[in-house]
């Protein structure tokens, strides 16, 4: 990205800034072709709980393992990066990764930065209901600044980077040197910035242990009934370089005949 | 042992995610149970009592006459009343024999009713015989005709058991009988042929054998005596003239006249006295001596010249020769007496000890024989005695005074079947039919490898962040309860009709299966129907 269209992407950042606020802005992206973009974050789905009912108890448990996770990383130094990734894919990461990231954000002391790492299915998009082409991948295959990329979702201080174009070699470029500058550089640009990366599964994508290699933190998903016991094991293990901050236990059924129904009548008294 | 809390949750919770399969296997398998039951033909038990009655009599005659014994006759009644023969004989009563083709048939037939035919004894007296089949007339006819035959068969048994034995005791008796009078005339003949030998007993013999031994001392003793005495009386004799001289009147006439009364004198003697009384010995002698003297007298002139100028000098027996004489001669017989007594003493002393060594020998057969004879008299006593007791016991068991088999209770047509229990089936239906789900969620829950709680995160050393639960979006959650609702309505409305398929069992109602009964018919029919396209 060239200092003239950084200079451009910032005054016109300030002029949307002006117009509508932080909730919404449109930037033009590189290149000749300019592509339809929603840059609106329109949260109606259901699982973004911590939007949608942050009541629940749902929302609680996010709350919980969002200040665990505070707990882990700021301990001597702060370790912002983070990765959220699963033993096979289909354990929730990406539903896992957002929730953590907008509890995150909704605290005043934080800003966040959520990456769609997933660059094979990316899904935080639709989550999120932002339409953007621009992501990831360009900022690592066309050299497109990293600024331009991000979405700031009017949700706390959460800025989305969506995963971008789909590629041939997703995998080459997670564990590229590339991507490392791009999280030197995320990691260095807020130093007060937490950098979620919601990243492909463990066990069939080798590059996520690169990725996680050169990351703060790993927080591994685990989905009840679905995850195997054995993959699991063996994702724990390959991720035995990485420092893996804990296990997040997702779609809990136990939960549901335990005492925990309480709390939402708490908060529905309320 | 109660379950805890946390291993109920962990089944209801595995029971709530596969709901759908619990739900499926376990209405399944309750319907198998329950309308296979339905299947099922029904069963009709007759059952028959009988009691074992031991008469009074037994206790009045206890000792007198042996009865069979009741706990044996019990225990041998399950054998009896299964065997064979029986069953096969009741089957011949009750023309069952005709329905099998042949041989092997009919033995399959009598394997499967005794089989069928359950004996059970209560209070050791009272035996209750069951039997089921699907033909209620056929079970009762089975059963009163088993019992009617088995107890006419004991009664015919026990008196031919009563017979027989009278009979072969009278053998016994007859036989033992004919061994005891051998014996007695085999000790009778030895007797007679040994005489007196076996009577006398040994102690006695040795005592006459001394007797004889010491009378035999005296003996010897007195002859010695007797010996010394002849030898001084020898000495005496030597010593003296055998005749004397005397001066008398030459008379002759007067000697013929003393020699008659001489003679008178000894005639009077010889009627009180034997020849060898000294007396009349020397009577004998002076007369003799004196008819001597008279012959004598012509001859002797030149003497009688001298002694006829006076007085005339005769010789006369001397007295003193004549006493030692008689002495001695006396003595010599007394010794030959001791001689003979001595001799036949000696013999006598000889045949005792003959006697005495035969004696333990001839006592010995004798007591073989005594005692064989005394063995033969014992069994004969004792066989004589059970013969009267067996004679008492034949009798009671022609009077039928013994242990009685007495039927309290004949089998009755029976009007409810017994099999199947289709309420107990319908609630094991139930039972089983939940059992079932449950294995199969819990089998699917064992197969699926998949993580199923937090401690299995745990156990690996992790730490737990969060523990999120399962999030439901509305819409999903919605259509799932549609689904749910649909599915336990339906689940409902069929656990309902079991239900109330118990209540109609409860209730002693038969619709449904006259219901289960035509659909059996139709079905058979469908089925022959195909049979008779296919073929």
């Amino acid at each position: 990205m060239s200092r003239i269209e950084e200079i451009l992407e910032k005054a016109a950042k300030m002029r949307d800034g002006e117009k509508n606020g932080e909730k919404s802005r449109r930037i033009s992206p590189p290149g000749s072709k300019v592509p339809r973009v929603v840059r609106q974050a329109r949260i109606e789905n259901p699982n973004l709980v911590t939007i949608v009912d942050p009541d629940s108890l749902i929302s609680e448990e996010y709350r919980k393992l969002k200040s665990m996770v505070v707990k882990l990383t700021k301990m001597d130094d702060f370790r912002n990066m983070l990765m959220v990734t699963s033993a096979i894919g289909g354990e929730g990461k990406s539903v896992t990764s957002l929730n953590l990231a907008i509890t995150l954000a909704q605290e005043y002391d934080h800003t966040v930065l959520l990456v769609d790492a997933d660059l094979r299915q990316p899904s935080l998009n639709d989550y999120l209901g932002i339409h953007s082409e621009i992501g990831l991948t360009d900022c690592l295959v066309d050299g497109v600044g990293i600024g331009s990329a991000l979405i700031k979702t009017g949700i706390g201080g959460l800025v989305f980077l969506p995963a971008g174009r789909k590629v041939s070699n997703p995998g080459e470029l997670l564990s590229s040197n590339r991507m490392r500058e791009v999280v030197i550089e995320l990691k260095h640009r807020y130093p007060d910035r937490y950098v979620i990366f919601d990243a492909p599964p463990v066990l069939p994508f080798a590059e996520v242990l690169s990725l996680g290699a050169i990351l703060d933190g790993v927080i591994f998903v685990v989905r009840e009934g679905v995850t195997p016991e054995d993959n699991m094991k063996d994702a724990v293990a390959m991720l035995k370089d990485t420092n893996v901050l804990g296990v997040v236990y997702n779609a809990a059924e136990t939960v549901l005949l335990s005492g925990h129904y309480h709390y939402s009548h708490y908060y529905q008294n309320r | 042992m109660a379950l805890p809390y946390a291993e109920i949750q962990k089944y209801l919770k595995m029971i709530i995610k596969r709901r759908y399969l619990f739900i499926v296997v376990s209405l399944f398998t309750m319907s198998v149970i329950v309308w296979g039951g339905y299947f099922i033909p029904r069963k009709y038990e007759a059952k028959s009592s009988i009691i074992i009655e031991r008469n009074v009599i037994n206790d009045l005659i206890k000792g007198v006459a042996i009865t069979p014994s009741m706990t044996e006759r019990i225990r041998v009644l399950r054998d009896t009343i299964l065997s064979r023969s029986l069953i096969l004989s009741v089957l011949r009563e009750l023309d069952l024999d005709t329905l099998a083709a042949d041989n092997k048939e009919l033995e399959a037939m009598i394997v499967d009713f005794q089989k069928r035919t359950n004996v059970k004894v209560k209070k050791n007296n009272l035996f209750i015989v069951t039997f089921q089949d699907k033909d209620p007339r056929l079970a009762m006819d089975y059963v009163n005709s088993l019992v009617r035959t088995y107890v006419n068969e004991n009664v015919t048994a026990k008196r031919e058991e009563a017979y027989g034995a009278s009979r072969f005791l009278k053998e016994q008796v007859a036989f033992f009988k004919g061994k005891l009078d051998r014996a007695e005339d085999a000790i009778i003949k030895f007797r007679q042929d040994q005489g007196i030998y076996v009577a006398i007993d040994e102690r006695s013999l040795i005592n006459e054998i001394k007797e004889y031994g010491s009378d035999i001392g005296k003996i010897k003793l007195r002859r010695n005596e007797l010996i010394a005495k002849r030898k001084s009386i020898k000495g005496q004799i030597k010593g003296e003239e055998p005749y004397s001289v005397a001066v008398i009147n030459n008379m002759k006439g007067n000697n013929n006249i003393l020699i008659a009364s001489m003679e008178n004198r000894l005639n009077q003697l010889l009627v009180s006295y034997t020849e060898n009384y000294p007396e009349v010995v020397k009577l004998k002698a002076e007369i003799e001596a004196l008819k001597k003297q008279q012959s004598l007298q012509p001859t002797d002139n030149g003497l009688q010249g001298e002694v006829n100028s006076g007085d005339s000098a005769i010789s006369t027996i001397n007295p003193i020769y004549q006493d030692l004489k008689q002495d001695l001669n006396r003595i010599e017989s007394e010794i030959n007496a001791l001689d003979a007594k001595e001799k036949m003493l000696g013999v006598m002393i000889k045949q005792k000890e003959k006697e005495l060594r035969y004696v333990p020998e001839g006592k010995k057969k004798l007591a073989d024989l005594e005692k064989e004879r005394d063995s033969y008299r014992k069994i004969y006593e004792q066989l004589l005695m059970r013969l009267g007791q067996s004679e008492v016991s034949k009798q009671m068991e022609i009077a039928n005074k013994a242990t009685t088999f007495r039927i309290v209770e004949p089998a009755t047509l029976p009007t409810m079947p017994v099999s199947p229990n289709r309420k107990a089936l319908i609630l094991a239906g139930i039972f089983f039919g939940f059992a079932g789900g449950f294995g199969a969620v819990f089998l699917q829950d064992t197969l699926d490898s998949s993580v199923k709680e937090v401690q299995t995160i745990k156990n690996l050393e992790l730490e737990v962040l969060a523990v999120i639960p399962r999030i439901f979006n509305e819409a999903e959650q919605k259509k799932e309860r549609k689904r749910d609702w649909f599915i336990y309505t339906i689940a409902g409305f069929y656990f309902l009709i079991i239900c109330a398929a118990f209540i109609h069992e409860l209730l002693g109602l038969t619709y449904i299966e006259t219901a289960f009964a035509d659909i059996k018919i139709s079905l058979m029919n469908v089925i022959a129907q195909l049979q008779g396209r296919l073929f």
